[in-house]
């Protein structure tokens, strides 16, 4: 039931502590946009867990009308600036779509990078606030880049592995920022750690036999010549399998069409590796697995050419052959056909074919920590968690 | 050495621009159709570039008055008001517009420019502050820069950095804010209800220049003041007569002391020769017509709704506007000379305007309307703007699915503007200004920038083809089609980055 709305009791941020010679303002220019993708480039120069994205991709992300996210949503992008020289970035993000299917009053900010410094920090949260204020929001929450079918969360645990495809990363001094300037804690997320070498247990194994033998369930890959067919019948699952997950906001055709073309190269390496699970040939269930193309990314260093050369594009290939770590980025079962182990059963068949094909494992995630169900199934399986994203929230 | 025409020598501007076939300015009108309709260079075309809001300047009586005042008083007066100049019947007719604007007092002067720098010259004095919008018409500009008074100007519209600056003002100074009634070029109304609030606040003067709301807005047609019913808040409106009301000059009202001031003390209405018979003769008419045919205005405003609404359907951007005067976005300069003469040469004249009336990427055609205009007429200039405006590229080839309905200006609603689009606002500020390149920022181009700049280019490509989707493969496929179609496009289109190369955006080279 939606009734009143929910409005976050939260303690006001707290007085700015502004530096004088911080200067925010809004991206207007061309220019300026290029210049705030290419901040965290410098930022995080030296730093061997990071991976640039690709900067031509980013640019079409923060483009309207390439970016079906950015029709129905508003965006402002900020620049923090000393004495000319960018310290700092923040986007403000204003999305209807998930506070009227949350009942709720958030804006977000994402794409956040800083310096080390609480007073930049200030400044930036204080523009974002101000514009999501003048939105009509009641809190801020983030960081979110740009919505939670991005990716979103702040790197609170597990620094020491590179992170897996699709996820953030984040030097370890933005907590510090986050907190010191009077944000608490929203949600955590749980990313796990799952090693294909090891033996599931019996009993997981027992039980998805039986599920596949009694209920006969059937678990087939992705069927390549039909690759249009296959993705509709996802969406359909999709967009019913994860309706009542927190953060979840569903997406429209243009937005799923998107993440679904940016997706199928990497589905059309390894299509053995999604699954879809059918009960009297009506699909129920299905896992998206993807080779961890973030390796790919890290050898393109932001461009796919260079001196007009696709060199890139060329490393980036080179580097994929080599992948042999895995992300789940989905698993999802139709309400209805919940806790009777056909997750188990799709894990499992990945992890079979995964180890087939010679991957040594992979990331399962992310997971919102109280989502108990899919977490205590992840855990029996033998995963053990090792990274956790953190969202905050302010009221503004 | 250099010498004071190198300059003249040096600008290219105009040469390109009647080079290239595009300049638009200074063409000699051949003949009038009741004004709502020209011929120019022998073509028939809808006047829809013309201030002539109520349609007076074609109206039999206006001209009849004109011939009558001829008959008996010759052409001209051959003198300044202060000595032989003054005919009984500009005093006739300052006392009507005295009574009309609610005014002690009103001074006719010979052109609205004129009223502008005469009133602002005479009456800031060494210790006295001007605050003046950043968009203000040129003659105040050029009023305060006659005067010995110390110039504030406020972002336009910006209210905040108007009473930012009142209140760092020498609290002792004589202070006035001076502002458009209706901005000229975009169509918006100042704020007129909280910059009285700020001038009572900080005991300053407030001035209207209502050139283009005069005989157009409040229920009487005496301009913004009345308006938003702030008359006797507002010390002083200034009005011209080349616009409603068919003639030529203009009049600045307010209390007797200051107007009586600006008459005796105001360079450009001492030693300057008076308004001509025929000029008085038709304001005096088209006074009578104004206060007497309020269906004019309603006429007006009903169809600068209806042209709003019709542009904003087609994909057009009219901005801010909330009057007739109906401003559509083009953005690059050469592009709006572009879009100009293929009006021009499907029937409708319209005026461009470029920079320095608007920032740099803001170019926009301007389209103001009359009374007069018939359904037909508007009709015809609909038709052409969206079937060139779709060939152009300026608007999407399908009508947009929604857009927001305009606000009018009608008495009682006490609006002020429109809510700009994101383009409209970066426009007006001037941040679209450094699209593309001059050949004067290509020249300062090292060789690495140039290398940047393509390999760049390389990347986004790539990009864009690592991505194509089957679709994209089937569109790329009918892109010679298309090409085709707009065939016809291509020579203006090179003509257009050509010609920016040159002249970017109306910035002077030594600028």
């Amino acid at each position: 039931m939606r009734t009143a709305l929910r409005t976050p009791e939260l303690s006001p941020a707290p007085p700015p502590m502004m530096s004088a010679d911080v200067v925010v303002e809004p991206v207007l220019r061309p220019s300026d946009r290029d210049a705030f993708l290419e901040y965290q480039l410098r930022l995080y120069q030296g730093d061997p867990c990071y991976v640039p994205p690709i900067l031509a991709e980013r640019r079409d992300f923060l483009d309207r009308g390439k970016n079906p996210f950015l029709q129905h949503a508003e965006l402002e992008l900020f620049l923090a600036r000393r004495a000319g020289q960018i310290v700092g970035r923040i986007a403000a993000v204003s999305d209807v779509q998930y506070n009227q299917f949350h009942n709720t009053e958030y804006g977000f900010f994402g794409m956040f990078e800083c310096e080390d410094d609480r007073a930049t920090a200030a400044a930036l949260f204080a523009a974002a606030s101000a514009w999501v204020k003048r939105k009509g929001m009641k809190a801020l929450m983030g960081p979110v880049n740009l919505s939670f079918n991005h990716d979103c969360g702040l790197l609170v645990e597990g620094f020491d592995l590179p992170p897996a495809m699709m996820m953030p990363y984040n030097p370890r001094y933005y907590e510090a920022l986050l907190t010191g300037n009077g944000f608490r804690k929203a949600k955590d997320l749980w990313s796990y750690e799952l090693s294909t070498h090891v033996a599931p247990p019996e009993k997981v194994l027992r039980v998805a036999e039986r599920v596949r033998e009694q209920d006969g369930v059937r678990v087939r890959p992705l069927d390549m010549k039909n690759l249009a067919e296959e993705t509709r019948r996802i969406k359909s699952i999709y967009n019913a399998m994860l309706e009542r997950n927190w953060g979840f906001v569903p997406m429209n055709e243009d937005e799923f069409d998107l993440i679904a073309a940016r997706l199928r190269p990497l589905v059309q390496v390894r299509p053995e590796l999604c699954l879809i699970a059918e009960v009297k040939n009506e699909p129920v269930a299905f896992s998206l697995t993807l080779p961890d193309s973030n390796v790919g990314l890290k050898a393109a260093n932001g461009r796919l050419t260079t001196w007009g050369l696709p060199i890139g594009l060329a490393k980036m290939f080179w580097a994929m052959r080599g992948i042999d770590r895995l992300r789940v980025l989905l698993l999802g079962v139709k309400p209805g056909y919940r806790r009777r182990g056909i997750d188990a059963l799709l894990y499992l068949d990945t992890m079979r074919a995964a180890r087939d094909l010679g991957y040594t494992g992979g990331e399962l995630g992310w997971t919102a920590e109280d989502n108990d169900l899919i977490n205590r199934a992840i855990e029996s399986m033998g995963a053990r968690r090792y990274k956790t994203y953190r969202l905050y929230e302010r009221a503004v | 050495m250099s010498d004071v025409f190198d300059k003249c020598s040096a600008w290219k501007d105009y040469r390109i621009a009647k080079a290239t076939g595009l300049y638009p300015y200074f063409r000699p009108i051949e003949a009038s159709h009741a004004s709502t309709e020209v011929e120019i260079e022998g073509r028939r075309v809808v006047m829809v570039g013309s201030n002539n809001y109520l349609g007076l300047a074609g109206d039999p009586r206006v001209k009849e008055a004109a011939i009558a005042a001829i008959k008996r008083f010759g052409t001209t007066c051959s003198g300044s008001r202060l000595l032989n100049g003054t005919l009984a019947m500009h005093d006739e007719l300052e006392a009507k517009l005295a009574k009309f604007l609610n005014r002690e007092a009103a001074l006719v002067v010979s052109t609205g420019f004129q009223t502008n720098t005469a009133t602002l010259s005479a009456i800031l004095g060494r210790h006295d502050i001007v605050f003046s919008d950043r968009q203000n018409h040129a003659s105040l500009v050029d009023g305060v820069r006659l005067s010995f008074g110390e110039e504030k100007r406020y972002r336009h519209q910006d209210m905040e950095h108007l009473e930012k600056l009142l209140a760092a003002a020498d609290p002792d100074a004589g202070k006035i804010i001076v502002t458009d009634g209706v901005f000229s070029m975009e169509g918006d109304l100042c704020n007129l209800p909280k910059i009285v609030e700020l001038a009572q606040k900080y005991k300053a003067r407030v001035m209207t220049d209502d050139a283009h709301s005069m005989g157009v807005l409040g229920a009487h047609g005496r301009g913004t003041a009345e308006y938003f019913g702030l008359e006797a808040q507002t010390d002083l409106a200034m009005g011209t007569f080349s616009k409603s009301f068919a003639s030529l000059g203009g009049v600045i009202a307010g209390p007797f002391e200051a107007v009586n001031f600006i008459k005796h003390r105001a360079r450009s209405v001492v030693f300057s020769a008076s308004m001509t018979p025929a000029a008085v003769a038709s304001v005096l008419k088209s006074l009578e017509i104004i206060e007497s045919e309020p269906q004019r205005r309603a006429r007006l405003l009903d169809i600068a709704e209806k042209m709003h609404n019709a542009f904003r359907a087609m994909g057009f951007d009219t901005g801010v506007s909330v009057t007739p005067v109906v401003p559509v976005l083009v953005g690059d300069q050469v592009k709006c000379f572009r879009f100009w003469k293929a009006l021009f040469e499907s029937g409708i004249y319209t005026n461009p305007v470029i920079p320095p009336a608007v920032e740099p990427g803001h170019a926009l055609l301007r389209t103001s309307y009359q009374a007069t205009h018939t359904d037909d007429q508007l009709d015809r200039v609909l038709d052409a703007f969206e079937k060139i405006g779709r060939k152009m590229s300026i608007i999407p080839d399908t009508r947009p699915t929604t857009w927001e309905r305009v606000k009018i200006a009608r008495p009682g609603t006490y609006v002020i503007s429109n809510t700009a689009s994101r383009r409209w606002a970066a426009a007006s500020a001037g941040l679209l200004a450094d699209r593309g390149f001059s050949l004067e920022q290509i020249s300062k181009l090292t060789p690495k920038d140039v290398a940047a700049k393509l390999f760049d280019a390389v990347e986004t490509v790539t990009w864009r083809a690592a991505n194509l989707q089957p679709d994209d493969l089937k569109r790329l496929s009918s892109a010679p089609m298309r090409l085709w179609d707009k065939r016809s496009e291509i020579p203006g289109l090179i003509l257009e980055k050509g010609a920016n190369l040159f002249m970017k955006n109306g910035k002077a080279p030594e600028a």
